[in-house]
């Protein structure tokens, strides 16, 4: 079949076609989105159901085509380079070509992309079917399928970052979808601006890369920041590699939400609850990770580099994780669950274990994704209601929602066989085998907080007693069709998805190590100790019994016994409500940045200097001058001929003045 | 000096005159035309000029594309670049004809006589531009001149327009006195008043005793171009006349009169100006300096869109004389500047006319800005082409007057003129105001219901298709070369 496929569309062509469908889809979405009055939406919601849904999986189908040709090379590298479609900038010390990489990183990342994306997309329909924007809600996110598409398969670092701040737009659109809404606009700027920050870094970084690149003497043609070049001249990069990498990793910590830029994602929950599951859990915040594993032949040059990179990531986990514990909106548990499961993705690349952070990246994607579309789903059938307080017993209601969200909560709480369980524990083990016991060790309670809080939120939402008032009691009912298939897809995926990679020393293959391996060369070289087999069973058994505790704790004080987190809330007051503000952080930041920076902003730069100055007296006053002579020098047309004469006779008579002197 | 009669090759200057000729035979038929037949609505007239115009065109593009040398008959010049221009000429030429076919008829006052005069007028602009001699720039200018004014006062029953007349006859004739005292005084010094001839012996004369006389002859001279090309302090009819007369000829006077006298001027520049330079060179700069700051600064304050143009086509005329110091040391360079200007110029400036005709199809000519307001919802594409228009004479890029003022620019910055280049850029930034003030008041202003009402009137017009065609095509001309500046250039470039 595929071989009949490329008799009609070269492989190149159709990687392409990856990224033209969403673009496509987002083109047309627009199109109606800005041809049609809100009234007439009904009319074109089927086309935008169909574009929208549609070209996001084709998309996905030439992604798998192309996925399924690349595994049946054996021996051979199958990764390929599209050439560039054209060259986007050429100067005599800068050529930026747009081209396009198929690896077997980046047909692993765009399988996701648009594997889960389409998903999303899917449930959306249902989702967002009574919202008068739904032709700019497909359009945006198409859009940010394509940016994001672009990001992961870029050739080089230039074009990549054209697909960060694409997503960066996109998000910013979309969690600020509902602008009308002042706080959810605001929502929407505060993430922009908080990923300007890092971005800052990233242009930093860029910048040093054209250093390091133009001191090499590579040569210009073929383009300083392709990923080919940069490995092949990866010996120049050492002097600088410390200061690259922490660059471009702070670029990673906003994008990705780490400490300390991670507040905005919480607030990014104002956004519609299928773009928190497909940007700011699924896809989106995971580009942080992926740029680091790309570029993991930089940031193997600095080892003090991967340190910061993985204790950073060390302390978001078991921070993030804290803070889960005490949020009762059922977004915001999610939103710090996913930053602190990025924090896991960073330790393990920050520890040399990049195909382990990757393995986890893909699996959180599914997990992470349905628990959001799970969410969704509850919100959608309570209204709108998202603190977890006021709800209960909805699996009475809602069973497929409340059944898929349990393999969801089981997966990331790392419960055996569910994926999460050999990805967690495939990051968790290379850390420990690595000898970074104190990382481990963080890693380790992390993941204790994170069973306990998921399952709390099972508790308070599907099981114990009901807190819905009867008479909205009876109208909760399960979500429509085209909401639940995505569901229950992702479910399979969360249940299934480790087989990518269980271990050796569970009869597996380690499938996606191997296959990663030939990008990732720093990481084979480390030799395992073949002594290590017993060490890393009792690492496995000891972690997995400490998540499955509890889980069963979570679950049996959330949903039968609610009254005990109470009291212990009310012994330990001062850390608790410590946690429960959030350490205080966003105050903190409002203390310390936010505010002095306004009023500088507002007394100084802004009236004094703008106001007065730069506007009163060098704009306005420059403006107000030229009025004044205008106005004189158009005085001087009187329409009187005899006056035109004059200045006529004037202007010969200085003239010949001027020759005769 | 001048062949004999015998030593003239006259079948190639027949061959170099046929266009003239068909556009002279053309103008004799409009003037029978206007002599003998009754009925005066017919499209008969300006259909046979506009074929008359293109037959010319098409001759003289042969011309222009053949590799053939130029030909010199002493009087007469027939080289790449009076041809290239002659063509520039017949191109405006024809877009007034297409402007006015919808304008007349708008005002019921269709006369034959009309189109023959703007052929005489192309004709003078001919000999002009062709001019190997101060004898012959003078016929042209006069022959040019004589027929604009007449056009200028074509509506007899209106006030301005008779007003408009009067002052641009009376200011010519002013104007033409210092030509011709200038010729006079060159030939008194020199003893030719052949171009090669001066530019051969303009050394030899400015070393020797006659050079006051020569210089004083130059200076009048240059007063006399001064005055057609509505350099200050010679400008002050400019506004008035083309505020009066009809747009369409006000829009024949703003492109291809402007253009012929630039062309002449730069060639007498080209002759005269390199032997004792240092002189025009602060005479031309400041020149320039006084034409575009009172241009921009005087449009500001214009509260009607034709006479904001006309003083923007002052301001354009201080912009062009930027690239004149430059003669002395880089003529070529100059030379090719100024042509790319003045192509670029008169696309987006006949663009921008024919949006004010457009406005002026009602029973009044309502030519107030304050008019425009709401344009942009009553008629997208008219005013997304003025807006185009605008924009392309304020040089934003990629329209086609962002390249044409920087390549002028560049001109003077590589002969070292970069004073005077800085002066022009803040003139541009002045001109901003008053070009982006139409943009804002269609986009952004709601018209007043006063206003509306008058404005219903020109609103019953749907858009002539004469008109359409001049919109299509300069518009289509300022984004072309705008985003292709390198055709412009190599056609320039093949031209000086």
């Amino acid at each position: 079949m595929l071989d009949s496929l490329y008799q009609l569309v070269s492989i190149q062509t159709l990687a392409w076609l990856i990224v033209a469908f969403p673009l496509a889809g987002a083109a047309v979405n627009a199109l109606i989105a800005v041809g049609t009055a809100k009234r007439e939406m009904g009319a074109y919601r089927g086309v935008v159901s169909f574009f929208g849904v549609f070209l996001p999986l084709l998309a996905f189908a030439a992604s798998a085509a192309i996925f399924v040709t690349m595994t049946n090379f054996e021996g051979v590298d199958p990764s390929f380079i599209t050439g560039s479609l054209l060259q986007w900038a050429v100067t005599p010390g800068l050529v930026v070509d747009i081209g396009l990489k198929i690896d077997q990183l980046s047909i692993v990342m765009a399988l996701m992309v648009t594997g889960v994306g389409t998903l999303i997309h899917l449930y959306s329909v249902g989702y967002m079917g009574h919202d008068e924007g739904y032709a700019r809600y497909f359009a945006e996110l198409n859009l940010f399928l394509f940016f994001m598409l672009v990001l992961v398969l870029a050739d080089n670092l230039i074009l990549m970052f054209v697909g960060w701040e694409g997503v960066g737009l996109c998000s910013y659109l979309l969690i600020g979808f509902w602008f009308e809404d002042k706080a959810k606009a605001r929502a929407g700027t505060k993430a922009f601006v908080v990923n300007r920050i890092g971005d800052g870094f990233f242009l930093a970084g860029l910048f040093l890369v054209y250093a390091v690149m133009a001191s090499a003497n590579a040569p210009v043609g073929s383009g300083y920041f392709n990923f080919e070049m940069m490995s092949r001249y990866n010996a120049y990069f050492v002097p600088a590699a410390t200061l690259i990498s922490l660059l471009l990793f702070g670029g990673a910590i906003g994008k990705s939400a780490q400490i300390p830029l991670y507040v905005w994602l919480p607030d990014a929950m104002a956004g519609p609850t299928p773009v928190s599951a497909l940007i700011h859990a699924a896809t989106m915040v995971t580009a942080g990770v992926y740029m680091v594993v790309r570029l993991n032949f930089i940031f193997a040059l600095s080892p003090f580099a991967l340190s910061v990179v993985a204790t950073v990531g060390a302390a978001t986990a078991l921070f993030a994780a804290t803070m889960g514990l005490t949020q009762t909106d059922i977004k915001k548990i999610l939103a710090y669950s996913t930053i602190s499961q990025l924090g896991y993705m960073f330790m393990a690349a920050g520890v040399g274990a990049f195909s382990a952070a990757i393995g986890h990246l893909v699996t959180h994607a599914f997990f992470k994704a349905l628990l959001f579309l799970c969410a969704g789903s509850v919100i959608h059938a309570m209204s709108g209601e998202q603190d977890i307080r006021n709800m209960g017993s909805l699996r009475l209601r809602m069973p497929v929602t409340c059944w898929t969200f349990v393999i969801a909560a089981l997966a990331i709480a790392g419960v055996a066989p569910a994926s999460g369980f050999f990805s967690k524990d495939a990051i968790l083990w290379q850390t420990f085998e690595r000898g970074q016991y104190g990382l481990w060790a963080v890693g380790f309670i992390a993941a204790g907080l994170t069973a306990f809080y998921i399952f709390r939120a099972v508790g308070m939402v599907f099981f114990g007693e009901s807190n819905i008032p009867p008479e909205k009691w009876k109208r909760v009912h399960e979500s429509p069709t085209s909401m639940i298939i995505p569901l229950i897809i992702l479910a399979f995926l969360s249940l299934l998805g480790g087989v990518i990679e269980v271990p050796k020393i569970l009869g597996g293959s380690d499938r996606l190590g191997a296959w990663l391996s030939r990008l990732i060369a720093y990481e084979t070289a480390h030799a395992p100790d073949p002594s290590m087999a017993a060490r890393e069973i009792i690492v496995m058994v000891i972690t997995l019994l400490w998540s499955i505790h509890f889980v069963v704790l979570g679950w049996v004080i959330y949903a039968q016994r609610r009254e005990w987190p109470d009291a212990v809330a009310k012994k330990i007051s001062i850390i608790f409500r410590l946690v429960a503000n959030k350490y205080y952080v966003d105050e903190i930041y409002d203390r310390l940045i936010v505010r002095p920076l306004n009023w500088v902003s507002t007394k100084v730069l802004w009236q004094t200097l703008d106001d007065t100055f730069i506007d009163g007296l060098a704009v306005h006053g420059t403006a107000r001058a030229v009025g004044v002579w205008a106005n004189i020098v158009s005085m001087a047309e009187t329409g009187v001929l005899q006056q035109y004469l004059l200045y006529f006779l004037i202007g010969a008579v200085v003239i010949v003045g001027y020759l005769a002197l | 000096m001048m062949p004999q009669f015998t030593q003239i090759d006259w079948s190639s200057l027949f061959n170099m005159g046929l266009p003239w000729i068909v556009i002279f035979a053309a103008a004799a038929i409009a003037f029978l035309t206007a002599a003998l037949v009754e009925e005066e609505n017919s499209l008969f007239t300006p259909v046979m000029t506009l074929v008359a115009i293109a037959v010319a065109f098409a001759l003289s593009w042969g011309r222009w594309l053949s590799p053939l040398p130029g030909l010199s008959f002493g009087m007469l010049v027939f080289d790449k670049l009076s041809v290239f221009v002659w063509l520039m000429i017949l191109f405006s030429a024809a877009i007034s004809v297409l402007l006015s076919i919808p304008y007349l008829a708008a005002r019921g006052f269709v006369k034959p006589e009309y189109y023959g005069l703007l052929l005489l007028s192309t004709l003078g602009m001919a000999c002009l531009v062709s001019a190997g001699d101060l004898l012959m720039v003078y016929l042209g200018i006069e022959t040019m001149s004589l027929a604009v004014y007449v056009l200028a006062g074509f509506l007899r029953y209106r006030a301005a327009s008779n007003e408009a007349a009067l002052k641009y006859f009376l200011i010519g004739a002013f104007a033409s006195a210092f030509l011709l005292m200038g010729i006079a005084f060159v030939f008194g010094s020199a003893g030719s008043t052949n171009l090669a001839v001066l530019a051969e012996r303009s050394t030899e004369i400015m070393a020797g005793e006659g050079r006051s006389f020569y210089l004083f002859g130059v200076a009048m001279l240059l007063i006399g171009f001064g005055f057609k090309i509505a350099a200050v302090p010679f400008h002050a009819w400019a506004p008035d006349v083309y505020d009066g007369a009809p747009t369409p000829v006000t829009v024949f006077m703003a492109t291809a009169v402007k253009a012929a006298a630039f062309v002449a001027f730069l060639r007498l520049g080209v002759s005269v100006f390199s032997a004792g330079g240092e002189v025009w060179i602060t005479v031309l700069s400041v020149g320039a300096v006084a034409t575009m700051l009172l241009g921009n600064l005087a449009a500001i304050v214009q509260e009607n869109i034709k006479r904001m143009l006309a003083y923007s086509s002052i301001a354009h005329a201080g912009y062009i004389l930027v690239a004149f110091p430059s003669i002395v040391s880089d003529p070529q360079g100059a030379g090719r500047a100024v042509l790319f200007y003045l192509f670029a110029y008169i696309l987006m400036t006949a663009g921008a006319f024919a949006v004010v005709v457009v406005m002026g199809l009602g029973k009044d000519e309502p030519t107030g800005i304050s008019r425009l307001a709401g344009l942009g919802k009553r008629r997208p594409v008219l005013a997304a082409t003025l807006t185009l228009f605008l924009l392309s004479l304020l040089g934003i890029p990629p329209t086609v007057g962002f390249f044409a003022k920087y390549y002028l620019f560049l001109t003077a910055v590589k002969s070292g003129y970069i004073w005077l280049v800085v002066i022009a850029v803040i003139n541009s930034a002045i001109s901003a105001y008053y070009y982006l003030r139409p943009i804002v008041v269609m986009y952004f202003k709601i018209p007043s219901p006063l206003v509306g009402e008058g404005q219903g009137e020109g609103e019953t017009h749907a858009l002539s298709p004469f008109i359409v065609a001049v919109l299509a095509i300069t518009a289509l001309g300022v984004a072309y070369f705008g985003i292709f500046p390198s055709n412009l250039l190599a056609i320039v470039t093949g031209s000086f």
